[in-house]
């Protein structure tokens, strides 16, 4: 009976695609990931030809990078595409002209527009950090200022995914009151 | 669940991952989610990104999925021409790439020459602090610049490694520097990936008036 490559593991689909050169089997990974390369990716490129050019990309570097990849006993294939998704991303970026592409800004960076002195970690922003609790200031430092990945912050301070994400969006909350309290003042002043 | 994600191993499409992120999902699959977060590095990227992306739970499953689709449209459409000989069509490609890239580097370098003086962000000195030993060639990299000695400070700012603490600041200073010497098509991608990054705010608008500075003084000539 002949085997259906669906059911095969990352690791044996990778040796076929050695053997073989077959692209199917990169083409086959790359639809395992879709979802998860998607969500890694969809916010850097916005427009259709932006899509094109970094999909293609992906699979031509894939393709590429297969040939000789290496997988140790154990080594996680999830852990080797993060790497691998996260070049590409930046690889692509690189190489394209994208001022068009952070039109859409993160709810904090409108709150704090028009706290971007130079003299921002001194400033007002910085004693509003000081009022937050001690769990949500690690979390807004940790992301926003010292751009840590979530990964990190649960692995250093024990916090679930959720509670980072809980933890940043109360401190957002309470940044906004506090800021908006410090301009009304200053405007009153 | 899409035809795409019925592997056993990664049972997640977008829509369950945006109901997830939008707390949408009955319990026992939300708490199925965070246990696969544990081990699955790769779903905790997405979950990230997607999280950090600003848009909303109502649109956040049609616009990653609207990705996904293209994406997979392009791989699979690629992979189809590689099999019908796209090779040889790709090997004349590359090639009028690589010239095209070889003239517009040639074009931008020619191009820096010109009009008026970028003026670099002005560093505060309290923004310069003694720090850990692994700071120092960071803080050494900030004194540099501060005192105007550019050419060092980007030689500094180049030994960086990509995940300093403090990489929003050096790539403003090292985009920076290089206008100031006038090397503005090394400056480019550095701040075309900065104002790619919808996460980082505290010198966008820096980066944006350097990235205008490349584009006035680029397309003048």
């Amino acid at each position: 009976m002949r085997e259906n490559p669906g059911t095969l593991g990352d690791g044996a689909l990778i040796l076929r695609y050695q053997k073989d050169l077959n692209k199917e089997y990169v083409v086959m990974l790359i639809e395992r990931y879709s979802a998860q390369i998607s969500g890694m990716s969809f916010r850097y490129f916005r427009n259709e030809d932006d899509v094109k050019d970094f999909s293609s990309e992906l699979f031509l570097k894939l393709s590429d990078k297969l040939r000789v990849l290496e997988l140790r006993e154990g080594e996680d294939f999830g852990r080797w595409m993060v790497r691998f998704v996260r070049n590409a991303i930046i690889d692509q970026l690189r190489s394209k002209h994208s001022r068009d592409r952070h039109q859409e800004q993160f709810g904090l960076q409108a709150v704090l527009s028009e706290e971007q002195s130079h003299d921002f970690e001194a400033d007002s922003v910085g004693l509003a950090l000081k009022q937050l609790s001690e769990q949500e200031r690690t979390c807004i430092e940790a992301i926003y200022l010292q751009e840590t990945s979530y990964q990190d912050i649960m692995q250093e301070h024990g916090y679930t995914f959720n509670q980072v994400r809980g933890y940043r969006d109360r401190g957002i909350r309470k940044l906004r009151e506090l800021l908006s309290d410090t301009n009304s003042s200053k405007k009153s002043a | 669940m899409s035809q795409n994600n019925k592997h056993s191993n990664h049972p997640y499409d977008t829509q369950t991952l945006s109901d997830f992120l939008a707390g949408r999902l009955p319990e026992d699959q939300a708490k199925e989610i965070e246990a696969a977060l544990e081990h699955d590095p790769l779903l905790l990227a997405a979950l990230e990104e997607m999280d950090k992306s600003g848009v909303g739970p109502d649109d956040l499953s049609s616009k990653v999925s609207d990705f996904e689709k293209q994406m997979l449209r392009e791989v699979r459409g690629r992979a189809k021409r590689e099999k019908g000989g796209g090779t040889v069509w790709i090997r004349y490609a590359a090639s009028i790439v690589l010239v095209l890239g070889i003239a517009s580097v040639l074009w931008m370098t020619a191009g820096t020459d010109n009009g008026a003086r970028f003026e670099p962000y002005v560093l505060q000195s309290d923004a310069m602090r003694g720090g850990e030993a692994q700071e120092d060639q960071a803080e050494e990299a900030f004194k540099l610049y501060h005192q105007e000695r550019y050419s060092e400070a980007i030689d500094l700012f180049e030994q960086l490694p990509e995940d300093h603490p403090k990489r929003e600041r050096i790539l403003l200073l090292h985009a920076h520097a290089l206008l100031a010497e006038g090397r503005l098509n090394e400056a480019k991608p550095l701040l075309e990936f900065m104002l790619a990054r919808e996460d980082w705010f505290l010198y966008q608008q820096e980066a944006e008036r350097g990235m205008r500075y490349v584009e006035e003084h680029s397309d003048s000539k």
